[in-house]
């Protein structure tokens, strides 16, 4: 079994908010992933964006300046 | 990231490998004991959405998936109306989908159950299928999406659901006058006349069915471990490619496996196929490669738009997903289009006088080069037309 990890999960309404964030955090230097939603969470696209704890006021910031649309954003272990 | 195996994928796709050869042990067509696009094919068909008399039955397993989702959802509190995103395209993405489906005969679901009975041809709709996939992947990486969906009224979510059992349980009340017209057509009684108000085959894959009350039992149980599981058959292959993660694939293996063991064991028994690992004589299948691998190429790319497989858009109607309802209902509407326009295709005649006779798209479906060029443009245009506008 793989050890669970605390981290920043985004979750969006549609695939290209998705990509979108995944380009936007890689341009600005931030250590993410796209990954397949959580089973306990309810991603409409089933595509969620996974990245530390860290960083979550910079994408916040970024998602914001960018006019990306997410769903939810939450820390949780995964 | 590395892949977390959620175990009740693998067991949801051992369930409904049993649950298939259950279905055909009881009287499903060989190699169908479930198929999402032959059901939905057979429900157009009773309801008199088309008129290809040997494909008309109302399959209780399809109102069994959406109302097992249903309640699963509901009793997990995951049951949520919503809709509005891009209904037209979806409902055209469903159709084509469907007329994909029964170029090649089969969804995505019936192609694994295929391929488990050694049927060779399915392997090559795998290749299409993938390539398919990948292609919407492509565009998904590139920015596709279609727009969001926003919460919506409860009833919205309940419409789908809610007319399907209607439409069911009129069926089942007029089941004693279409057995009767059944057994008169197979007595030859002159005059045997459908005084019901549902069509129902008396030959070919339509007459062929597991009593009601175990496919609707089949269907429910599915319905729920898809839904709790998020099983998926295009949702595996895409979500390998693009994040490395095979939890979702293992599902679509243990569907493999599980109908592989079952047609080693009850092989011959029923309408459970004898493994038989070939091109040729493999039951309601043809043998055209080039048609097989573009029908599933269809289903694959056309599927990825639509974010997930024909089962997948049954579950989400079933928890209140009015998106995923109208692409049913455009798979609906497409299966009645494939066979009013002589788009699906048709099984083998097989061995005759010792020379095997394959299934001719030429003779018997001449519009359909035509039709799948049409299609593949008209995704190529939806997948470019929705990608997002800056990464255009």
């Amino acid at each position: 079994m793989l050890k669970k990890e605390l981290k920043l999960i985004i979750t969006f309404y549609t695939s290209s908010e998705a990509m979108a964030t995944e380009r936007v955090c890689k341009d600005n230097g931030i250590k993410g992933a796209l990954i397949s939603a959580p089973r306990n969470l309810t991603a409409d696209c089933g595509i969620s964006y996974a990245a530390e704890v860290a960083d979550k006021e910079k994408i916040e910031g970024l998602l914001k300046d960018k006019k990306i649309e997410y769903e939810k954003i939450l820390e949780m272990e995964v | 990231m590395k892949t977390k195996i959620n175990p009740l994928i693998i067991i949801t796709g051992l369930v409904i490998g049993i649950a298939a050869v259950v279905l055909a042990l009881n009287g499903n067509p060989k190699n169908m004991g479930f198929c999402i696009a032959c059901f939905i094919r057979d429900i157009a068909g009773t309801t008199k959405l088309h008129s290809a008399a040997p494909v008309q039955y109302f399959r209780p397993e399809i109102v069994g998936i959406v109302l097992g989702s249903l309640i699963a959802a509901l009793a997990s509190g995951e049951w949520r109306a919503k809709a509005g995103s891009s209904p037209a395209l979806r409902f055209a993405l469903g159709a084509m989908v469907m007329i994909g489906a029964l170029i090649f005969l089969g969804c995505p679901l019936r192609m694994v159950i295929r391929m488990g009975g050694g049927d060779l041809n399915a392997f090559v709709g795998l290749i299409g299928f993938a390539v398919g996939i990948l292609i919407g992947v492509v565009f998904l990486k590139k920015g596709f999406g279609l727009k969001r969906n926003y919460d919506t009224t409860n009833l919205d979510g309940f419409v789908l659901p809610i007319v399907l059992v209607v439409l069911f349980v009129a069926f089942y009340l007029a089941w004693p006058v279409l057995t009767q017209y059944v057994a008169d057509v197979k007595a030859n009684v002159e005059g045997a006349k459908n005084a019901a108000p549902f069509a129902i085959s008396t030959a070919g894959p339509g007459s062929m069915h597991a009593p009601i009350i175990i496919a609707l039992i089949a269907g429910l149980i599915v319905g729920a471990l898809a839904q709790k599981s998020r099983m998926c058959m295009v949702g595996g292959i895409r979500d390998i490619v693009m994040f490395k993660n095979f939890n979702l694939i293992l599902g679509f293996v243990a569907v493999f496996v599980a109908v592989l063991v079952g047609n080693i064991i009850f092989g011959g028994q029923g309408n459970v196929v004898k493994l038989n690992f070939s091109m040729q004589s493999q039951p309601v299948a043809h043998s055209d490669g080039l048609w097989n691998f573009l029908g599933m190429m269809i289903v694959g790319w056309g599927s990825c738009l639509l974010g997930g497989c024909p089962l997948r858009q049954l579950i989400l109607t079933g928890e209140g997903n009015g998106d995923s309802a109208i692409t049913v209902l455009g798979m609906l509407v497409g299966a009645a289009f494939a066979h009013n326009f002589g788009l699906a295709g048709g099984a083998d005649p097989g061995l005759k006088e010792g020379v095997y006779t394959a299934y001719s798209f030429a003779k018997s479906n001449p519009n359909v080069p035509v039709v799948v060029v049409c299609i593949i443009i008209a995704l190529l245009v939806i997948s470019i037309t929705n990608l997002k506008s800056e990464e255009k």
